[in-house]
């Protein structure tokens, strides 16, 4: 939602049981922290089992080469990575909804710069510790929001035979009388019967005449604070001559749009100016879908992989086909999150389905010989196909297969080009209306780290192998000729040796959602060889379980949860020692229904230990010696009320100790306490206001010399606060934001962000927006980012 | 592991494992929703009884509870939905009393007071369906066919799946499998075998509310007026 959709929402008169979904997607859209590299994040509140997807706006993008979104569930103790696809001055991810589950989801982001292997973070500071927080709503009603009864799903019928009817998982929170249905666009939602959860309309009660031809159903479900739960679309089709009569048609409906930007960020002693022009459209004829978006830049030059996007798609209820720049999903041990240039596809008969990519992972970019010397970068072509049999809703048999390889007469000076297989498996089992749902997948893989020789000759195997006997070597040479069809090989293949499966990886999870309890079992063996082009951020190395469940009490109004994660390294014995990491948390919710506020407390106890020996001062201070343990306590209080306007008020206190119990005992402590309010005043006025006070301690070492270690406590603390504020004046036509977030404290960070924006809609669908960021940086260069966006809806 | 990470491990999975019981305690409990069925259409006479109050002209979308009657006069039709989509069409002259029971699974019970009904049952998960008459019992796990009688002996055509036909006089129990025809008489035999190709046409024809020889058609006219075309042919 925008914030104009937000405002326009807000005001309307019947806008107030609306308005607290506006107020938090407004404070989505105002977390600002000050960042070199961010100055942004966005992540919409969603509820339970929803995609999340996170938006964050990068400052000076001409040098970022890659951005990766770290996030993790309460109570684990890893961060997950997924890569962030990268438009103009926006990267954005989304995490699969299986995976956002209340009562918030932690993450932050990592900027890699080019030529760089360090990442810079945000937040900036501790941003593992303190990381930022997606609120996840419970979900209110079960996963199966709405169980239609009639008109099934694609059913076939007289126009005489339709009655409407269906049930909504009813709980105390979910308002019934503010249920909506429009059918074919029409809201008939005051000719809707409502009996318990269950709700019936005869479209000849209101007015509906049903031709011959589709027809489509939209219920809509909100919760008694106005905010809506979930909405959910159906269509069916009315048998008969009529349709041959009438002849109808909807026709062609399409929308499109127009966006041009210009932007100028002077970060200290550079300016760099960017402009961009993005033109997207689509178009749809009853079950038939084309889109298509170009986004041209200044940024797109031959030293970087591209920056232009461009995507043409079409799609229609069984077949979907692309070509351009897409980020297909696929099983995510082999891929997830990574652009590709070329053809996606994807084909559903029934039972059957088939996806398929293809097309350039990277563009070839030069090596340079005369200036920095480094090695260039081939074209990597990717395929990947994934036939199915089964719905992918519900249980289904899939199969992976992923070729990539650098073509190495792409560029003339580079370094070892590469080549990678992934053969992968993957399925589901859906048991009793989803009650029960058993997932799993696999996958293995080959890479070769230079290719740059080709397969082996007989030769080379004769020199590489000459201590073997000559059978032996005909072996080898048999297994090089049936492997090489599908990879080169040489000395550079991984894996050459089968023991303990370094590139085998599998995961599993079986999940029960029964009634008010969600209860979740998950196994994982990720190898430490484990490649695969198309999933860069994978955590490789790992081995272990984890189960967690979460009851619903009270009418739900009561969440408990508590689960345990225990997770270990050295999958292929090859370390010196292995480290077991275990995690357990409980968490209990109260959502309140009346003036006492809501209020949520979490404890979490983190441990990681190893045997690794310590007979010496070196392996003393050796960070390959682990045992710690952390514990970590959060309370939340959050609570509405309406004074002048309706607001939002939270409150939050998060402290965490770890215990270094090694020689090394780096013992670190960190608390943050957080007061903030979002409003919407009976003004057209919204603001934000956010006071965070963050502590560190933790202790250092400088040096060790002998056996007397040079160590000294590190103490910070800073604050944070974060003024927002939009307003909206004629009629809407102009809208004012402004932002104030100083940084106080004894930090390097220490800036304030002074920012303002103005956005005029010259007509509903045809607006400039401009905006000017002033990050004041005490005795550094001040930076100075401003923009001018233009932007035509059709 | 030291000890007290292995206690904190023991007291975590004892907390986790009474949760996953709590779970499954208050998970399985059957819907406490009141209605059962609805009523999708009606052609022409159809009579409802709520409860123990008179009889009276049904309409499309009444909704039937537990104790619920419907009977169809001659020449009529009455097609009952129920909530997990399983469909029961009345024939003429049928009289069903619909009804629950939650005695171990919950059970949903069409009682055949007489005449007959098609059913196409959607498979039942952690619920059951069953046809019940003063005779007999079928107990059905998603299947199509059609069941008539309800007055002394009955009769049971499967056009699809597998339905377990227990006579109450006699207690025996057989599987009547689709193309199959059973047999449960007041005098306690129970029988089946292969149908003739005439009643399993009459078994779907009751079951899915079309003729395998009839093709329905409906027209309307530039002003709006509608008409059904029925073409009837042969195979």
């Amino acid at each position: 939602m925008t914030p104009l959709a937000i405002c326009t929402t807000i005001f309307r008169p019947q806008g107030v049981l609306l308005t607290l979904a506006a107020l938090l997607a407004f404070s989505s859209l105002t977390r600002t922290q000050p960042s070199d590299r961010v100055s942004r994040v966005v992540a919409n509140p969603v509820q339970q089992k929803e995609p999340l997807t996170i938006q964050a706006d990068l400052i000076n993008p001409a040098v970022v080469e890659r951005v990766a979104l770290a996030y993790r569930q309460f109570g684990q103790r890893d961060y997950k990575k997924l890569e962030m696809a990268v438009t103009g001055n926006t990267a954005s991810a989304t995490i699969p909804g299986s995976e956002v589950v209340p009562p918030f989801i932690e993450y932050y982001v990592l900027v890699f710069s080019e030529g760089s292997a360090d990442s810079a973070t945000y937040p900036p500071i501790n941003p593992e510790i303190q990381p930022l927080k997606a609120e996840v709503r419970e979900a209110t009603i079960s996963n199966d929001l709405i169980a239609v009864i009639s008109p099934e799903e694609n059913e076939r019928l007289k126009s005489d035979d339709v009655l409407i009817s269906f049930i909504v998982r009813m709980d105390s929170l979910v308002d019934a009388t503010a249920t909506h249905i429009k059918v074919d666009g029409n809201d008939v939602s005051k000719h809707l019967v409502e009996n318990g959860s269950l709700f019936t309309l005869r479209p000849e009660n209101a007015g509906l005449t049903l031709s011959g031809g589709s027809h489509s159903i939209q219920v809509e479900i909100y919760a008694r604070d106005g905010k809506e739960l979930g909405n959910y679309t159906w269509t069916f089709s009315v048998l008969g001559g009529v349709q041959a009569f009438a002849g109808t048609s909807a026709g062609w409906l399409y929308s499109s749009s127009v966006q041009l930007e210009t932007r100028n960020e002077s970060i200290g002693s550079e300016t760099t100016p960017y402009n961009r022009a993005t033109v997207a459209g689509s178009g749809t004829y009853g079950e038939y879908r084309v889109n298509g978006k170009i986004h041209i830049t200044n940024e797109e030059k031959d030293s970087r992989q591209p920056q232009h996007r461009f995507f043409l798609g079409a799609e229609s209820p069984w077949l979907k086909l692309g070509v351009g720049d897409a980020y297909p999903v696929f099983p995510d041990l082999i891929m997830t999150g990574r652009r590709v240039r070329g053809f996606t596809g994807n084909l559903t008969l029934g039972v059957f389905g088939l996806d398929v990519a293809s097309g350039q992972l990277l563009r070839q970019i030069e090596g340079d010989t005369i200036k920095t010397f480094g090695g260039g970068t081939y074209s990597r072509n990717l395929l990947v196909i994934h036939p199915r049999f089964g719905k992918k809703e519900n249980s289904y048999l899939g199969f992976t297969l992923l070729k990539s390889k650098d073509d190495i007469s792409s560029i003339r000076y580079g370094v070892k080009p590469q080549e990678n297989l992934v053969l992968g498996t993957d399925f589901a089992l859906s048991f009793l209306h989803r009650t029960v749902e058993i997932t799993g997948q696999a996958a293995a893989s080959a890479t070769n780290k230079d290719i740059t020789n080709g397969t082996f000759s007989d030769a080379d195997i004769d020199s590489v192998f000459k201590e073997y006997s000559e059978s032996n070597r005909n072996n080898i040479r048999k297994a090089r000729d049936i492997l090489s069809r599908f990879i080169t090989v040489n000395e550079h293949l991984i894996p050459l040796a089968a023991k303990n499966l370094p590139t085998l990886s599998y995961q599993g999870a079986v999940a029960l959602n029964i009634s008010d309890n969600a209860f979740t079992f998950t196994y994982l063996r990720h190898g430490n060889s484990f490649e695969s082009f198309g999933q860069s951020v994978i955590r490789p190395d790992v081995v272990g379980y984890s189960v967690s469940d979460r009851v619903r009490l009270v009418q739900n109004t009561l969440f408990l949860s508590g689960g345990f994660e225990r997770l270990q390294d050295n999958t292929a014995e090859t370390k010196a020692t292995t480290t077991t990491s275990t995690t357990a948390n409980a968490d209990i919710s109260y959502s309140s229904h009346t003036d006492f506020p809501s209020m949520s407390v979490g404890y979490i106890h983190a441990a990681n230990m190893n045997d690794y020996p310590i007979d010496s001062l070196s392996q003393k201070y050796s960070r390959v010696k682990t045992d710690d343990q952390t514990n970590r306590v959060f309370v939340q209080l959050s609570r509405p009320f309406e004074y002048y306007g309706r607001h939002h008020a939270t409150f939050s206190v998060s402290t965490s100790s770890r215990d270094d119990r090694t020689p090394r005992n780096f013992d670190m402590r960190s608390t943050s306490v957080s007061l903030g309010a979002i409003s919407a005043y009976t003004i057209p006025l919204q603001t934000f206001v956010n006071l965070s006070v963050i502590s560190n301690s933790y202790i250092a070492v400088d040096s060790v010399r002998q056996d007397t270690v040079f160590r000294r406590d590190v103490a910070t603390a800073y604050t944070m606060l974060s003024l927002h504020g939009e307003y909206h004046l004629a009629e809407d036509r102009v809208r004012i934001t402004g932002t104030l977030s100083p940084m106080f404290g004894d930090v390097d960070l220490r800036r304030t962000l002074v920012g303002g924006g103005l956005q005029y809609f010259f007509t509903k669908k045809v607006s400039a927006l401009t905006e000017l960021n002033l990050y004041l940086n005490g005795n550094r260069d001040n930076d100075i980012i401003w923009s001018l966006i233009l932007r035509v809806d059709v | 592991m030291n000890s007290s990470q292995h206690s904190m491990m023991k007291t975590t999975l004892i907390i986790v494992l009474c949760l996953a019981i709590a779970a499954i305690a208050l998970g399985f409990r059957p819907n406490p929703t009141v209605t059962l069925a609805l009523i999708m259409k009606v052609i022409p006479d159809v009579s409802k009884r709520i409860g123990s109050s008179d009889w009276s002209a049904a309409g499309k979308s009444d909704q039937l509870a537990a104790g619920d009657q419907v009977k169809t006069g001659k020449s009529a039709l009455a097609v009952l939905k129920f909530l997990d989509k399983s469909i029961v069409r009345l024939r003429e002259q049928s009289q069903v009393t619909i009804g629950s029971d939650a005695a171990g699974k919950f059970t949903k019970v069409v009682q055949l007071n007489g005449g007959a009904v098609g059913f196409d049952i959607k498979k039942q998960t952690n619920e059951q369906f069953r046809f019940t008459s003063p005779t007999s019992v079928a107990s059905i796990r998603g299947t199509k066919g059609k069941w008539s009688g309800g007055q002394g002996n009955d009769t049971l055509v499967v056009t699809e799946g597998l339905v377990n036909l227990k006579n109450d006089v006699s207690k025996k129990e057989i599987d009547v499998p689709a193309g199959y025809i059973g047999f449960s008489g007041q005098d306690g035999s129970l029988s089946s075998r292969p149908a003739t190709p005439q009643e399993l046409a009459d078994a779907d024809n009751a079951a899915t509310g079309g003729s395998p020889n009839e093709l329905n058609l409906e027209m309307r006219d530039s002003n709006g007026n509608k008409k059904d075309l029925k073409i009837k042919f042969k195979q």
